[in-house]
């Protein structure tokens, strides 16, 4: 469980993860120990798994992500899921409950990549619609900090 | 503009996404260079937009939202920018936290969220399609997510580049 300090240390971490622990508790009014501390066992608890950098999809060729969303038939078997995770460029795949059955997330840098992408989906037996929304990562609206810990999640082993 | 990174700029950005705490110094000394270095590289970095910034990598469902969902939304676009403010009073006010996107496709903005429970996606759904704007909405719980962190890795990317 955390408490009202420990979140308030996760924020200001979440937003500049370099920041110095001696800043953190000048901030709020703790002292530096207490800080490190508090930070140590929440990584221990793997609440707080790493701090990472974060990187410009953008800035190092990549234009965007496209979001799939997938309904396939419910007879299929095998599932069309594996040769899914396949598609060089997913990030993430997601069943899901609702107005689709699959949600995929997909890298692409070019438009001729984002149309291989969508053929190479197409071809995939087992689907039978394929919506697709283009996120270009010049139109974030909101921090992704969300996107990010989604996108970079752990390691498997780390889970 | 594609931002040139050579393989010193990728170890020194692999090294801080396994820790985005390590210090100058330590990064040098673990590749063998010098501290200046080291600073010359990763401001160079930042300042081309390379390295956006830094974060934690945090267990959201230990932080108390263990559900994931999307939302896409197609709403009048020429009053796109009241949607939005209005998709984030009902963040305020519900206690849901979203990533808003701008979409070309189907929908005109997405939504990614995490939830505490899965009836607060009813109620964001339900929230969000009150506006007059919003002409299509739809929602998607996730059940069960695979991950694939090497397609994001930094071989791929060079490779790419390449």
């Amino acid at each position: 469980m955390i408490d009202e300090t420990d979140s308030q240390i996760v924020s200001i971490l979440s937003s500049d993860a370099r920041v110095p622990f001696s800043r953190i508790a000048k901030k709020l009014g703790i002292s530096t120990d207490t800080v490190t501390r508090r930070y140590n066992r929440l990584r221990a608890e793997k609440i707080i798994l790493r701090p990472s950098i974060t990187i410009s999809a953008n800035k190092i060729g990549y234009d965007g992500y496209a979001i799939f969303f997938l309904k396939i038939a419910s007879s299929r078997n095998p599932d069309p899921q594996e040769q899914l995770s396949k598609v060089k460029n997913t990030v993430t795949l997601s069943k899901s409950m609702g107005d689709h059955d699959l949600v995929a997330l997909c890298l692409f840098s070019t438009s001729e990549d984002l149309k291989q992408l969508t053929n190479e989906l197409a071809e995939i037996p087992g689907i039978i619609d394929m919506e697709v929304n283009i996120l270009l990562s010049q139109m974030q609206i909101t921090i992704p900090e969300n996107i990010i810990q989604y996108f970079a999640m752990p390691k498997r082993d780390e889970e | 503009m594609l931002a040139k990174i050579d393989k010193l700029d990728s170890e020194i950005i692999r090294l801080l996404q396994e820790d985005g705490r390590m210090s100058f110094s330590e990064i040098a000394s673990t590749l063998g260079k010098t501290k200046e270095t080291v600073a010359k590289r990763f401001n160079k970095m930042t300042k081309a937009g390379i390295i956006s910034g830094s974060t934690l990598l945090v267990d959201v469902a230990k932080l108390g939202y263990p559900y994931r969902a999307h939302i896409g939304v197609r709403a009048i676009h020429t009053d796109l920018k009241n949607v939005i403010d209005h998709i984030k009073r009902v963040e305020k006010t519900n206690s849901i936290k979203f990533d808003v996107y701008f979409t070309l496709g189907k929908h005109n903005l997405y939504l990614y969220m995490v939830l505490t429970d899965p009836s607060d996606l009813l109620k964001a759904k339900q929230a969000i399609r009150a506006h007059p704007s919003v002409i299509e909405l739809e929602a998607d719980l996730e059940t069960e997510t695979s991950y694939f962190p090497e397609n994001l890795s930094l071989e791929h990317i060079m490779r790419k580049i390449e």
